[in-house]
């Protein structure tokens, strides 16, 4: 769901949403009707409701936040998790593999330190609304081609060897990362497409290999 | 095998996967005479991108990346071409071994291995339909035995008769030929690679600029008739990327040498990448392999 059905949401739990072209005909405006259509985007109201009640202390016990066995879950997976991505498969010391875990981290992945009650509320949100920006085609400029085989994300099993760059370096060096990929991908193709034309011309000097197409 | 790819008429589904990432795919191919296959690839997830060849033509749609088409006899990153030529191309650099049979996509295979015959490249594992000696489910994996990319088919038909969707091919439009740049130059830098596995052929060098990122680079496209690397030396002060390397279905390195940036890709294990850039050499000393 779109950040800005998010702020909407969250307009509409303080009070600040503008009804602004709302008339007879059509009670609501566009944005909070959809806003009332979106299954998801009613989850999300609902719970950052649940966020404020928590916070002002009015939850009854009615309501359904008993998470801890989620919370222990979630935290039992967490170490495993940082392990996984990180590969054996390069020789990485101690200080590599925590710059790789950095490296790994998606932008505006959020810190692990957090209390309880926030990783509670993470955990809910997260699945299905966020993903990783591993497709090259939406991470790359348009170009010429967008080679059939290319399509590798660079995201996984990367060790940076020196310290940690900023985000945007980050993204910037992904794209560079991407167009090497890319390029080699395009230069195959054309090294396969060199080599059938020579195949061809020494066909045309030699008549009997003649092609019927 | 490589017959089979060429000549059967066959409708396939089938998924490929590269580490986390899974494309389902639909394959139609058909023989249309002696000289001219057919095949068309439509991935179904994400942007509708197809893979249409006629013959030695190939053409490729995608709705976001551009379409082009290219003169080739085997849909580029799919199968390996190689696996559409006899074994015995390959051979010197991977031992073939059958071992035993296996039930796949529903029918007995026979379980191909090529194993490389040093430590320097991947392995790959083939499962071989036993009666019409097509490809049902191949597997790329590192020395250790870590699986990097799958390709498995998931049903497949076989026909009398070329694929319907095959037979209506004539209106659709073919997207432009994909050329090389026109004026092309001799690599510039005087770091050259020295050293390259047993096997590995130059198939291309020249000097450009990378069309992303408009860096003048010098690269190289080496071959051993499976897999392919490619060797971009750039100025290391232009280009600014950590040393970094990782290992996946493509792997890639970035390395300094010299106040060069040397970035090695390709579908080789990371220790293979980084003794390729550590054994170039400054100069035109030393011939080329």
């Amino acid at each position: 769901m779109s950040d800005r059905l998010k702020q909407n949401a969250s307009a509409l739990l303080d009070s600040h949403f503008e009804d602004t072209d709302a008339d007879e005909v059509h009670p609501f405006n566009a944005d909070l009707s959809a806003l009332l259509d979106d299954e998801q985007a009613r989850a999300v109201w609902y719970r950052y409701a649940l966020v404020g009640q928590v916070m002002r202390q009015e939850v009854t016990g009615t309501q359904p936040i008993d998470i801890s066995a989620q919370v222990a879950a979630r935290i039992a997976q967490e170490p495993q998790a940082a392990n996984s991505v990180v590969m054996p498969s390069v020789q990485a010391g101690g200080a590599l593999t925590r710059a790789a875990a950095r490296w790994l981290k998606p932008a505006g992945s959020i810190a692990i330190a957090a209390s309880v009650a926030v990783v509670a509320v993470l955990s809910v949100q997260q699945p299905g609304l966020e993903t990783l920006p591993d497709n090259p085609a939406a991470t790359t400029p348009t170009i010429v081609t967008n080679p059939f085989g290319g399509r590798n994300p660079v995201s996984y099993n990367t060790v940076v060897e020196t310290p940690a760059p900023t985000e945007a370096e980050i993204a910037q060096q992904r794209q560079l990362l991407q167009s090497y990929l890319l390029d080699h991908q395009r230069q195959l193709q054309l090294s396969l497409q060199a080599e059938m034309e020579q195949q061809d011309n020494a066909a045309e000097v030699d008549p009997i290999d003649h092609q019927n197409d | 095998m490589a017959l089979a790819l060429r000549q059967l008429n066959f409708k396939a589904t089938l998924v490929q996967s590269q580490g986390q990432r899974i494309q389902p795919l639909i394959w139609f191919h058909g023989r249309y005479d002696h000289d001219t296959d057919l095949e068309l690839l439509i991935q179904l997830n994400g942007a509708d991108s197809r893979a249409l060849r006629i013959g030695d033509q190939t053409y490729y749609y995608s709705p976001v990346g551009g379409s082009y088409s290219l003169q080739t006899n085997v849909t580029a990153g799919f199968i390996p071409p190689a696996f559409y030529e006899p074994f015995a191309h390959i051979s010197q650099h991977y031992q073939v071994i059958a071992s035993g049979g296996m039930r796949v996509t529903g029918r007995p295979a026979q379980y191909l291995r090529l194993v490389s015959r040093d430590k320097f490249r991947y392995h790959y594992d083939l499962w071989v339909d036993r009666e019409s000696a097509m490809l049902l489910k191949l597997q790329m994996m590192t020395p250790q035995g870590e699986v990097l990319e799958q390709l498995q088919l998931t049903s497949i038909e076989f026909t009398d008769h070329i694929p319907a969707q095959l037979t209506e091919l004539e209106a659709i439009q073919r997207p432009p030929r994909l050329y090389e740049a026109s004026q092309l130059e001799a690599p510039h830098f005087n770091l050259r690679p020295n050293w390259l596995p047993e096997g590995f052929e130059l198939r291309r060098a020249q000097h450009r600029r990378l069309y992303d990122t408009q860096l003048p680079t010098d690269h190289y496209l080496f071959s051993d008739g499976l897999t392919d690397v490619s060797i971009y030396i750039t100025e290391r002060r232009q280009q600014g990327l950590p040393e970094l390397a990782f290992q996946g279905a493509e792997s890639l390195i970035n390395t300094s040498i010299d106040g060069f940036a040397v970035t090695v890709v390709g579908k080789l294990p990371v220790a293979t990448l980084h003794q390729i850039a550590e054994r170039m050499v400054l100069d035109s000393q030393g011939p080329m392999r």
